[in-house]
């Protein structure tokens, strides 16, 4: 696949980085949108690393880079926008929340596992942070088996162990959304 | 096939959960419920650190008290809340007729409501950083007295409650009974508001009354909160909602859970919670003992937790309210501000603050603003 239509190669004059996700695509981006990935900044930052070379994610599928580097771009352009005036700041402050919602709104529970999986990969932190507490505000009010399933977790109570455990806070499984 | 999140990522997410869903949530494995843990305060798990960590920051601490000079002074001390340093201290004599009977009532948007129930009336919205001051249209009888914020209308509402005779038909007085109907609840907004506004009340207006005359209402999030007493069994919480202008109720635990109804408790808010400090006399020597509720559902009577134990300090004497972390702001018997720390059991002086009439202190979260309210807040 080349690249496609929200990856255009820019044609200023400024410095780009080629990624390369884990099915071989290749993804030119602006320097200071790839420097957000901190993973590969620290790619950058040995010696004798030439900027030409192309950094090999292999843990990063395609399709979730391509929404990192979406998310990051606009990110560095909203950055840039806020300075010292508080009016300007909340307006970024704003339109960084919407961003933020709208990457995880149409995403189902397996995109956002991926995109996390991608953000902790790249170490890009407060991606991590909001698709974390975006995963929080979906679980929160779900059942024991969904919040199982959704961390692939296995339940090694016995039987009359989950029941005392659950009657401790009987209480708390009131309002629960169904599964 | 489904992806399997890390547990540093599952860390990061976990420690994002309110204490409702971690509380259900110790039921999904036993690595989660080892992670979750006890709501006990001192340890460091998941579960005491959604209860405790606060979610907003506040500028500053309000301490007030009254000095033991001649004539008795109302001073208002302000330290910075993250650190304690002092900030500054008002030079205003409070406009008061009994020194002991002025209340800071609530801290919102960087005014002060102050009740002078010996007055029986006088309600008083201040803020100190522009020292203005505006007394309120009085009345008498008033007996309950709330502060909060209208999020949706964007501005701080006063409200209160008082015994009104001219209701009709007119009571004869016989007992305290009698007295619950002919109660009224009026509304003051400060924005949009000149005078007071009665409230529609599907019942009976309730009433504060409670085991003890301190720390007797608390607010948080556009509620406030105080005690009342329907019966002699059916003490609950009543809850006021600013915005919507409803009151609700809550009760406290079952007497088999919670002690004695002889010991006195005093209400605060912890976070985003209802929380009740039980106080029991113990010995001179022992010392008082100190049990930490807090209710992480309003309404639900077995989601009152039971937090922490403080035994064993003869000096404390009453509980003010949380600072950060859990650590709680306490009188001791010199009537000087104290801070106890859970996590080492130990307590430290709050130097900042002179010590003051027994009593009288009183300690509130209040972030400034030079904004008039003259021109509306």
């Amino acid at each position: 696949m080349a690249n496609n239509g929200e990856n255009p190669s820019p044609d200023v004059g400024g410095k780009t980085v080629k990624l390369k996700a884990d099915d071989g695509e290749i993804f030119e981006v602006e320097e200071a949108v790839a420097m957000e990935l901190q993973t590969v900044k620290s790619f950058f930052d040995d010696d004798g690393v030439s900027y030409d070379t192309v950094v090999p994610l292999l843990n990063v599928s395609s399709t979730a880079l391509a929404k990192v580097i979406q998310y990051c771009r606009r990110a560095v352009e909203l950055r840039a926008k806020s300075g010292d005036d508080e009016g300007a700041n909340e307006k970024a402050r704003e339109e960084r929340e919407g961003l933020e919602a709208e990457l995880v709104r149409e995403e189902s529970d397996e995109g956002i596992k991926e995109l996390i999986l991608a953000a902790n990969y790249l170490n890009i932190k407060d991606m991590l942070s909001f698709l974390c507490r975006a995963v929080g505000d979906r679980i929160k009010n779900k059942s024991v088996e969904y919040v199982r399933r959704f961390f692939v977790l296995e339940n090694d109570f016995s039987p009359e162990e989950e029941e005392r455990t659950r009657n401790e806070v009987a209480w708390a499984f009131e309002g629960v959304d169904a599964d | 096939m489904s992806t399997y999140l890390p547990k540093d990522v599952v860390l990061i997410i976990l420690s994002r959960l309110p204490p409702k869903s971690l509380l259900r949530f110790r039921s999904v494995s036993k690595s989660w419920l080892s992670l979750i843990g006890n709501p006990n305060y001192v340890s460091k798990n998941l579960l005491n650190h959604s209860i405790l960590t606060a979610a907003t920051a506040h500028q500053l601490l309000l301490v007030k008290l009254t000095a033991p000079s001649i004539p008795q002074r109302q001073i208002c001390s302000f330290l910075s809340y993250q650190t304690l340093a002092f900030a500054s201290q008002t030079p205003q004599n409070l406009p008061i007729r009994s020194p002991r009977g002025l209340s800071i009532v609530g801290s919102c948007n960087g005014l002060l409501c102050l009740f002078d129930y010996f007055s029986g009336g006088d309600i008083f919205v201040w803020n100190p950083a522009t020292s203005e001051l505006k007394a309120l249209p009085c009345a008498s009888n008033v007996d309950t007295v709330c502060f909060g914020f209208d999020h949706k209308r964007n501005e701080c509402v006063v409200m209160r409650t008082r015994y009104a005779p001219e209701r009709d038909p007119p009571v004869f007085i016989t007992n305290r009974g009698d007295l619950r109907l002919n109660r009224v609840a009026e509304v003051y907004r400060l924005r949009s508001g000149d005078s007071w506004r009665k409230l529609i009340v599907d019942g009976d207006v309730p009433d504060c009354n409670g085991p003890n005359s301190r720390s007797r209402w608390a607010y948080a999030n556009g509620v406030c909160y105080w005690w009342t007493l329907r019966g002699v069994e059916d003490e609950k919480i009543v809850a006021f909602d600013v915005s919507e202008e409803v009151f609700r109720t809550t009760p406290l635990p079952d007497a088999s859970v919670l002690g004695r109804r002889s010991d006195v408790r005093a209400l605060m808010v912890l976070n985003e919670w209802v929380a009740m400090v039980v106080v029991r006399n113990k010995s001179k020597w022992e010392g008082k003992l100190f049990d930490i509720w807090v209710l992480l559902e309003f309404g639900v009577k077995e989601s009152w937790t039971r937090l922490l134990r403080i035994e064993a300090f003869p000096g404390l004497e009453w509980p003010l309210g949380f600072w950060k972390n859990g650590e709680l702001f306490m009188e001791n018997g010199e009537g000087e501000l104290v801070l106890y720390d859970p996590s080492t059991q130990t307590v430290r002086n709050v130097d900042q603050v002179d010590h003051g009439v027994k009593e009288s202190l009183q300690v509130l979260a209040y972030t400034p603003t030079t904004v008039s309210f003259e021109g509306g807040l």
